[in-house]
């Protein structure tokens, strides 16, 4: 037999696809989680539980910044959570990669372009869930979100998309390491010797709060490039990582 | 065509894996035109049906063959063309707007069928692929699948069902316990070893039992007859004609790929 002349999946054009099943899928689910967080949070301050009544899109700047805060960290988790949960691992798990591998796709480069449509996913649900907040809540659209959302995105995605590569139990694994990661630099933050470098192979989310306290309608402050590269440059090698488990691990194994 | 045929865990299904490279072999090696599974598969693509159809259950039937054939790389202005044609020719145009979920097992197997055949591919693999179909649908897809013989094509069918097999393959390996036991040419004429026959008759019980002493009875004017040389049987069948039997049907009792299965897999 002599081989056929090459014909490419037209993976660009398969894009749209992804995009809708992030949207019908993992998207509602960050929506809807954020929205209670956000519910929980505002709710006190306009019914006057921490200080005076005030009214729903007056919110004093201040409190406003203060809860925004507040609810960065569950969004980019919770939503990169969502968004990388099974990314690979529930192809095996379902048995979806019989069809889908049996194109001519390069997994890799399927899965590398899920994972950057559901990012833009993510960004684009924060960007609405921004719009939500600055209707209920105050006008503002504090730009940093447009950094912090994709960085977090890279750093905990990065990680969320190796461990989905390597093995079925993702999402509980990746609660897991990053648990681990917060308990061990909390003990061994200052610690010298082994532990010291142990530390140095666990995700950094100890530099995860120098990323979300980026000030929002508020004085500039230092910009804290460390911490950027740190979690970025963590998130981006687990990524290639990922990608090469994808392409030396065999489909056929959960 | 090539058939695979082999009892439960013979390694039918490991080795469709190893040839979609969705396994690697720990020992040996595979190549198709040259090529190691993966390569070929992701520079070409294979029209390939599994055992277990596994689409994402909210999928619309119409999308799911759009997204596949988007993957398939069909060109997009060939794509609903090529959509409406594998639709029309499963006869699945009632179900296209139901998703994967709604669909009965049949339909989801046309379905799977379906998405092989949205593009001209070299090479195509059918893993059980009527099961879960009805008899009409059966023989309709043996009429689908002679239709994909063509030169320079590559058929590639594991079955339990043998006479599906006998019908379509112009070869079948039989594998057992992971190891290739034999090739056979399914319609490569009559044996002329002793084969059991069963003999449909219309006359006296007493003169067939008279003829072959053997002869069990099933019923209804048929006999199973115990292993017979062509000449012996055909001797036999004169001497009952010659005394008023009448032959209605002579068949082998077991088809020729049936019997090399059963001597080969040793049931």
């Amino acid at each position: 037999m002599t081989a056929p002349q090459r014909r490419r999946a037209r993976l660009s054009q398969y894009t749209p696809w992804i995009f809708r099943d992030y949207m019908t899928n993992q998207g509602p689910s960050t929506i809807v989680v954020v929205l209670l967080v956000g519910f929980l949070s505002v709710m006190p301050v306009i019914q006057g539980v921490t200080g005076a009544a005030t009214k729903m899109g007056q919110v004093p700047v201040e409190t406003a910044r203060r809860i925004l805060e507040a609810m960065l960290p569950p969004l980019a988790f919770l939503g990169t959570f969502f968004a990388t949960n099974g990314i690979i691992a529930n192809d095996r798990k379902l048995g979806y990669y019989r069809f889908l591998f049996a194109k001519p796709v390069s997994p890799p480069a399927y899965y590398a372009m899920t994972f950057g449509v559901y990012g833009v996913g993510l960004l684009l649900i924060s960007i609405a869930l921004m719009g939500i907040w600055a209707v209920t809540v105050r006008p503002m659209f504090p730009i940093e979100i447009l950094v912090i959302i994709p960085l977090m995105y890279l750093a905990y995605g990065g990680i969320g998309f190796l461990l989905s590569a390597a093995w079925r139990f993702d999402w509980l694994s990746l609660v897991t390491v990053l648990l681990i990661a917060n308990v061990a630099w909390a003990v061994w933050g200052n610690a010298e010797g082994l532990r010291h470098w142990i530390l140095y192979v666990l995700p950094p989310v100890h530099r995860a709060n120098d990323v979300y306290r980026l000030r929002f309608e508020g004085p500039p402050g230092v910009i804290p490039w460390s911490s950027i590269a740190w979690l970025g440059g963590y998130g981006l090698a687990c990524f290639v990582l990922g990608m090469i488990v994808v392409r030396k691990r065999s489909l056929g194994t959960s | 065509m090539f058939g695979l045929a082999g009892p439960n865990g013979a390694g039918k299904s490991t080795l469709i894996s190893l040839l979609l490279g969705y396994l690697e072999p720990t020992d040996g090696s595979v190549r198709i035109a040259g090529l190691k599974p993966r390569a070929f598969v992701e520079r070409n693509g294979i029209g390939y049906l599994s055992e277990l159809i596994a689409i994402p259950p909210r999928w619309k039937l119409e999308n799911a063959l759009e997204r596949y054939g988007i993957l398939a790389g069909v060109p997009a202005a060939e794509l609903a063309t090529r959509i409406a044609q594998v639709i029309d020719l499963l006869g699945l145009g009632d179900q296209r707007g139901k998703t994967v979920k709604q669909l009965s097992k049949g339909n989801l197997q046309r379905l799977g069928l379906a998405q092989a055949l949205l593009r001209d591919e070299q090479v195509i693999i059918l893993d059980e692929p009527t099961h879960g179909l009805d008899p009409v649908w059966t023989q309709r897809f043996r009429d689908i699948v002679e239709a994909l013989r063509r030169p320079g094509r590559a058929i590639f069918i594991a079955s339990h069902n043998l006479d599906e097999l006998q019908r379509l393959a112009d070869r079948v390996a039989i594998i057992d316990h992971g190891q290739l036991q034999r090739v056979v040419q399914p319609r490569g004429g009559a044996t002329s070893s002793a084969t059991p026959y069963i003999i449909s008759v219309v006359g006296d019980d007493a003169v067939v039992r008279n003829v072959f002493a053997n002869a069990e009875s099933r019923g209804n004017g048929d006999y199973e007859l115990p292993a017979l040389d062509l000449l012996t049987l055909n001797a036999g069948v004169a001497a009952l004609l010659q005394r008023g039997v009448l032959v209605s049907n002579l068949r082998p009792a077991h088809s020729m790929l049936e019997q090399h299965f059963r001597e080969a897999v040793g049931e």
